[in-house]
């Protein structure tokens, strides 16, 4: 075995006495072309449907219409841009969009967190394993499903918690018609649907902590408070950060499925996002180059955030995606 | 090094791009829609030898709509009778739901357009029309022999063209004929049996009816005796009842020879108040804003609304289920009680739900364009009229005592459901009687009443055509003020807004370009008038 891949790598062992240093990317290439080859799909996948798609951006500074096509299409600047900012929704959208997304951070992101926290000091496996299985269930529910659920235990005619509120001498209300209630209704069902999860990727880390860190740390008197602080959390805080980064690499993008099915008039104060704007104009509207528009906007002001967020992580803990 | 390995992935990505450009981008194929394809005019009325309309190897591809009360069922004879005539692969494909953004979704590229559309209302049209998604039907007339047969031998055919005009002027839309629309229309209802068991009196007025439901709420505290949904929508129906021809968004003011906008109206507000005092005392559900159909169904078959506006065709759908456990179960239509307002009157809007017909799209091939018009033309000969109205003696219909009536399942399935008559695709030129055997004769009964409570005139909206300059207008202003009107509306509903609020309310609507926009339809109303 050894023998077979020193011979392979034999080849890449002649090189220095071939004294070509500048040119090598021949033989760069050559040499991992199987590893090449192995990442070919995915290069082409990325150009066929993340790069060429681009392309379509142009048509946010046209009128587009698909007869016309891409080239019959009059220019227009920055029409469209102008148009959204004039619109009196834009600043709703923004704010309902980051405030959304915020929010969601806050209570959404620590949830999978503690919970894996907690797991991980549950000794009985069986239990263990039960209740990881009970909790990521909801993940494989879509999220029209979810929704729908959220919708039948809060019915004021039919939902069980109405009655309860009822019973409890409160007054029957329809909950989805109230702006204030909505980012609750959406985070929480997030938080129910998503938690068990995302606690697999922090589970998975925790158990790659060296079990001889915790040995000695009760050797030498540490209470289970102070593993805690000292041993679990300091070593789970990369797949944190990196988890962290990611999600604030959308923050403008919160979703557009369950916004959008949570949504009516009446609460449209909290509940109207960028990507439901987008779709109520763009798509619905039949208007292509606006609903382009605002979704380039959207893109640059998150590649803007990814860019911001990275740095700073990488100045202050030495973890950051690049 | 570095260097080189960009180059070649720029180079890659160059040529990628350069392979794959986008769809829609040749221009020598590109046939303006207005302009007639020349071939293909020789033989489009050739019958083939089989006795049919097309040859085998013709293949068409026929978009249309389905209604969630008859979804689309590709078992149903009336479409398989219809293919057996036409001969050829006619592909049928249905859009189940989200009917608007599907559409819109198809007409982003010219390859995927199917060759017939069946548009369901003429927004569909108007929207896709101004870009040279269709093609038009005058300028094709000499493929048409059925239908210029028809235009020729029916006086009202040229007001059912005139409504059916594009914005460029064109016609692209088939008009549909025959077709009872009554039933379609939404009208108030009571529960008959209700009433006269507690002896109530039915409500002549919106004071009376307020009176009854509070009176119905007494004896059934779990109720919401007037029990709607839609949200806000309903404010359309009741508008006439304030103030004539009165709607929630723009209408032309027949009375006053002129185009407003609903929400402004001192009028609408008197409405608006009075509907939210319902809704503060109970009388409405609590859910109105978000309450989907399945509740509301639910709401009315267990005794808990006794008095909503809907369509007629509920009549048929609640009494047929609800009968079974209660023979006494009865939905009569209410004629509208009157406004509170000196002008109020018992009237409710025309409907407008004769605006579905079929669309030949531009799908650039002379053949494809002229099989199209072919097939749209078959419906509205002799053949085509009696299949889709009736499909075969003895298979679907029977003639009892001279009058043909529909053979039905155990079940007693509708004939829609049952065969798919009076479908999305399966009227243009419709026998009259078919459409009325399709109800129970209770629900004709009340169709023919209902008659004479419509205005005389359909809102102008509903089939008025902008052009391109006119529809940007409308995408800046009239989408924003509708987005905003909805919310307020909600808001005030909900009392999160003070109706003291609401003069600036209206002012704040006028600040959004509300003249412009009128300025736009009237524009565009004179334009149609000439």
């Amino acid at each position: 075995m050894k023998a077979s891949m020193a011979k392979k790598s034999g080849h890449g062992m002649v090189i220095p006495g071939r004294k070509i240093e500048r040119n090598n990317l021949l033989l760069k290439l050559k040499d991992g072309k199987y590893l090449l080859l192995m990442v070919l799909p995915a290069f082409i996948y990325y150009i066929l449907f993340k790069y060429i798609p681009m392309w379509g951006v142009l048509i946010s500074f046209q009128r587009y219409s698909p007869f016309k096509g891409f080239y019959g299409s009059p220019w227009v600047g920055l029409q469209h841009y102008q148009i959204f900012f004039k619109s009196p929704f834009w600043w709703r959208c923004v704010r309902n969009t980051l405030l959304l997304s915020l929010y969601s951070i806050l209570w959404s992101f620590p949830a999978p967190i503690i919970f894996a926290l907690v797991l991980n000091e549950v000794k009985n496996l069986r239990f263990k394993k039960l209740v990881q299985t009970v909790s990521y269930m909801p993940h494989f529910l879509s999220t029209v499903v979810v929704v729908g659920l959220f919708y039948m235990f809060l019915s004021p005619n039919t939902g069980p918690v109405q009655k309860v509120i009822v019973a409890m001498g409160g007054e029957k209300s329809d909950l989805f018609a109230q702006a204030r209630y909505f980012r609750t209704i959406y985070i929480s069902s997030g938080i129910w649907q998503s938690t068990g999860w995302g606690a697999i990727i922090y589970l998975a880390a925790l158990s790659n902590i060296d079990p001889t860190l915790y040995e000695s740390a009760t050797i030498d008197g540490a209470s289970k408070f102070q593993q805690l602080k000292y041993i679990t959390i300091p070593s789970i805080i990369p797949t944190i950060v990196i988890m962290l980064l990611l999600r604030l690499s959308h923050v403008l993008g919160v979703g557009f499925e369950k916004a959008f099915l949570l949504q009516n008039d009446a609460n449209h104060e909290t509940s109207d996002v960028l990507e439901t704007f987008v779709y109520r104009t763009g798509i619905s509207g039949g208007n292509y180059s606006y609903g382009t528009a605002i979704g380039l906007l959207t893109s640059v002001v998150n590649l803007c955030f990814l860019f911001i967020f990275n740095g700073i992580s990488r100045k202050i803990s030495e973890t950051s995606l690049w | 090094m570095k260097r080189m390995f960009a180059v070649v992935v720029v180079l890659i990505m160059v040529l990628s791009l350069v392979a794959c450009q986008p769809i829609g981008t040749g221009t020598t194929q590109t046939t303006s829609g207005t302009q007639a394809p020349t071939a293909g005019t020789s033989e489009s009325q050739a019958v083939q030898p089989s006795g049919k309309i097309f040859s085998d190897d013709v293949e068409l591809r026929i978009i249309v709509g389905s209604h969630a009360s008859y979804p689309y069922d590709e078992n149903w004879k009336i479409w398989q009778y219809v293919k057996e005539a036409l001969g050829g692969n006619v592909i049928i494909e249905p859009i189940m739901d989200s009917w608007d953004t599907k559409i819109s979704l198809l007409m982003a590229s010219r390859d995927q357009l199917p060759d017939v559309l069946h548009a369901p209302n003429k927004t569909t049209v108007d929207r896709y029309a101004l870009d040279g998604a269709f093609v038009s039907i005058m300028d094709n007339l000499d493929k048409l022999p059925n239908f210029k047969k028809w235009m020729d031998t029916t006086p009202e055919s040229e007001a059912y063209i005139r409504s059916r005009v594009s914005g460029d002027g064109n016609v692209y839309h088939f008009p549909t004929y025959g077709l009872h629309t009554v039933n379609n229309i939404r009208t108030w209802l009571y529960r008959k049996d209700i009433f006269e068991e507690h002896k109530l009196e039915v409500p002549q007025d919106w004071n009376e009816l307020y009176a009854v439901g509070k009176k119905l709420k007494e004896l059934y505290p779990d109720s919401y005796p007037i029990c709607n949904r839609e949200a806000m929508n309903k404010l359309s129906t009741f508008g006439p009842q304030w103030k004539p021809y009165m709607q929630n968004k723009f209408y032309y003011d027949f009375v006053n020879n002129k185009w407003s906008y609903g929400i402004i109206e001192p009028e609408f507000r008197e409405l608006f108040t009075m509907y939210k005092k319902f809704y503060d005392e109970g009388l409405l559900p609590v859910n109105l804003m978000t309450m989907v159909t399945n509740d509301w169904r639910t709401l009315v078959a267990n005794n808990q609304g006794f008095i909503f506006n809907d369509y007629l065709i509920r009549i048929d759908m609640f009494q047929s289920a609800a009968r079974v456990d209660n023979p006494n179960f009865t939905l009569t239509a209410l004629e509208p009680p009157k406004g509170l307002t000196p002008n109020a009157t018992r009237l409710m809007p025309k409907s407008n739900s004769e605006y579905t017909g079929y669309v030949v799209c531009n799908t650039g091939k002379k053949d494809r364009i002229a099989n199209a018009f072919k097939y749209v033309d078959w419906f509205y000969s002799d053949e085509g009229k009696e299949i889709i109205s009736w499909g075969k003696e003895g298979e679907t219909y029977k003639v009892v005592d001279g009058r043909k009536q529909f053979i039905l399942d155990e079940q007693n399935t509708p004939a829609r459901n049952l065969y798919g008559v009076g479908t999305y695709g399966l009227y243009q030129l419709v026998d009259v009687e078919s459409n009325e055997a399709l109800y129970t004769d209770e629900s004709n009964e009340n169709a023919h009443r209902i008659i004479n409570w419509l205005e005389p005139q359909f809102n102008p909206y509903e089939w008025l055509s902008l052009n391109e300059e006119e529809v940007l207008v409308k995408q800046e202003i009239e989408v924003n003020i509708d987005s905003f009107v909805n919310d307020q509306l909600s808001k005030f509903f909900l009392g999160e807004r003070p109706m003291s609020e609401w003069d600036n309310f209206v002012q704040e609507i006028y600040h959004m370009g509300l003249e412009q926009m009128l300025e736009v339809y009237e524009q565009a109303y004179a334009r149609t008038l000439k």
